[in-house]
């Protein structure tokens, strides 16, 4: 079995035992570590100081307690730029966590951003990016594909992977194929069938990340989007694990 | 292991596999039978020409499949159709699509048809939740069945084996509390970090189906949910198979 991490994964409480049930389910689904972020205790779409804080310090203690098992992403937002260099700075360059997660706040390309992309960059971590192109439409400020294109023609050295695979894959995955450092995770929504082989097409096996987006989802079914994939076990081993690896391990 | 839940046909949005597949997912996994209904009936303006061609195309493999047949009670004939599936073709349930079909499922027309598969011995399945609406590519958006019409349906026919196909996490505990004795479920979109073990916290073990939702999601996600989940053997054993041999009258 190769090894297996899951590169997006959430929770809300520290400590009332919520990181030992997703060790638990971890351990049974055959999922070696676990790529962990928060988006507040209570998930709102404009998080404020107060939250960011609590958030970042969740992640960062779940971390310390389990160094083997997870690895941290800080959450930033652009309504709480110094706030977020900061962030940086302790969670990261100082601290534990290994990259970076934005969710609905604001859009990628959001100019605000810049400053946080800037260090971001300097600092070599990835981003994991919310994304989805809904038929039944978008929330304010959730990001698409081309968002991200926006981001990356702006910061070129950035390693960005959209979540969910822009929800719309068949043709999130034309989008950024031409980018190489703009991959995608398969967590959340349906097991529906030929999601890997449709991402792989257009992308390559090295730019597609294993995700599951627990607790709403499941390890097992988000990763037998991987396991049914008509494609070779070394690339499944790719996309289970390394992949991830190369940009988040230190 | 029985997969309740199981479709064949071409699906308008995306490209899905066929028979071969399934044949193949089922031998690699050890699923024995399905309950099969056809993916032309929810697309086609009689359904029945669906259920047709899908009898002719599963008519060789009889040890495997049992037809589930799809039918629609605003579309006229449906009776004689109803008759022809279960003599014919031996259906062994009937499947709803609401939504699809536009009709309400508290409708008297719906109650008719509720009725004869019921004096047949058949089950009554409802699509509640086929496709993820985000990603539909349809001129209007087909939403899922509301939880609280299927909970006043369920209630409004006690004496009748209803099946909620498609459920989320969380819908099925709004069918009734405790769920009425005549409400299932499959487990085919019923997803969480400890689905099935919750499931089994809050509803008795002779409610869920094991069921593939084939050709829409890839066969293993309900496979492994189901080897991997934190359950007993006789939870296993009784979602696998026991109940759905059950609801549909196999020895």
């Amino acid at each position: 079995m190769p090894l297996v991490v899951d590169c997006h994964a959430h929770i809300r409480m520290p400590d009332n035992g919520e990181p030992e049930l997703v060790l638990d389910a971890a351990d049974r689904a055959g999922v070696d570590r676990v790529v962990l972020c928060s988006l507040g205790r209570e998930w709102v779409p404009f998080p404020d100081a107060a939250a960011l804080e609590q958030a970042n310090a969740d992640i960062a203690q779940v971390v310390e307690r389990y160094p083997d098992r997870f690895m941290g992403l800080v959450y930033l937002s652009a309504d709480e730029v110094p706030l977020g260099l900061e962030h940086l700075d302790r969670y990261i360059a100082n601290g534990p966590c290994r990259g970076v997660k934005l969710w609905i706040s604001q859009f990628a390309d959001d100019p605000r951003m810049d400053p946080l992309f800037d260090r971001i960059v300097e600092l070599d971590v990835p981003v994991l990016q919310h994304t989805w192109t809904k038929a039944t439409g978008n929330l304010e400020r959730e990001s698409t594909a081309w968002h991200c294109v926006h981001r990356m023609k702006r910061h070129p050295g950035l390693k960005m992977w959209l979540a969910h695979a822009g929800g719309r894959w068949e043709e999130a995955a034309r989008i950024i194929a031409p980018y190489p450092n703009l991959c995608a995770d398969i967590s959340g929504g349906e097991p529906e069938a030929g999601i890997v082989e449709c991402l792989l097409r257009h992308m390559g096996p090295d730019r597609v990340f294993f995700g599951s987006d627990i607790p709403g989802r499941s390890f097992v079914v988000q990763m037998s989007k991987v396991l049914s994939a008509d494609i070779p076990d070394d690339w499944k081993c790719m996309i289970l694990g390394e992949n991830i690896l190369r940009w988040i391990e230190p | 292991m029985i997969d309740f839940n199981a479709k064949l046909g071409h699906f308008p949005y995306r490209p899905v596999q066929g028979l071969e597949a399934l044949l193949r997912a089922m031998d690699t996994h050890g699923v024995e039978q399905a309950l099969l209904s056809s993916l032309h009936a929810v697309f086609y303006l009689n359904p029945q020409d669906g259920n047709d061609g899908l009898a002719a195309a599963i008519a060789p493999y009889r040890d495997r499949f049992f037809l589930s047949a799809v039918l629609r009670p605003n579309f006229t004939g449906w009776q004689d159709d109803l008759r022809r599936c279960a003599d014919d073709y031996g259906a062994r349930a009937v499947l709803l699509y609401p939504q699809y079909h536009r009709y309400e499922l508290m409708s008297p027309e719906t109650g008719e048809l509720v009725t004869f598969a019921h004096e047949l011995g058949l089950p009554v399945c409802v699509q509640c939740w086929l496709e993820d609406p985000r990603r539909q590519f349809h001129r209007e958006i087909i939403p899922p069945v509301p939880p609280d019409t299927m909970a006043a349906f369920v209630k409004a026919w006690p004496r009748v084996t209803i099946v909620a196909l498609g459920l989320r996490f969380g819908e099925p505990d709004l069918l009734g509390d405790p769920l009425p004795r005549n409400a299932h479920f499959d487990i085919s979109n019923y997803e969480n970090m400890r689905d099935l073990e919750l499931a089994m916290e809050r509803f008795p073990q002779d409610r869920l189906l094991f069921g593939t939702n084939f050709p829409l999601y890839n066969y293993e996600a309900n496979v492994e949910k189901l080897a991997r989940g934190n359950l007993t053997g006789a939870q296993r054993a009784a979602i696998a198979r026991g109940n759905a041999k059950r609801l549909l009258g196999i020895q």
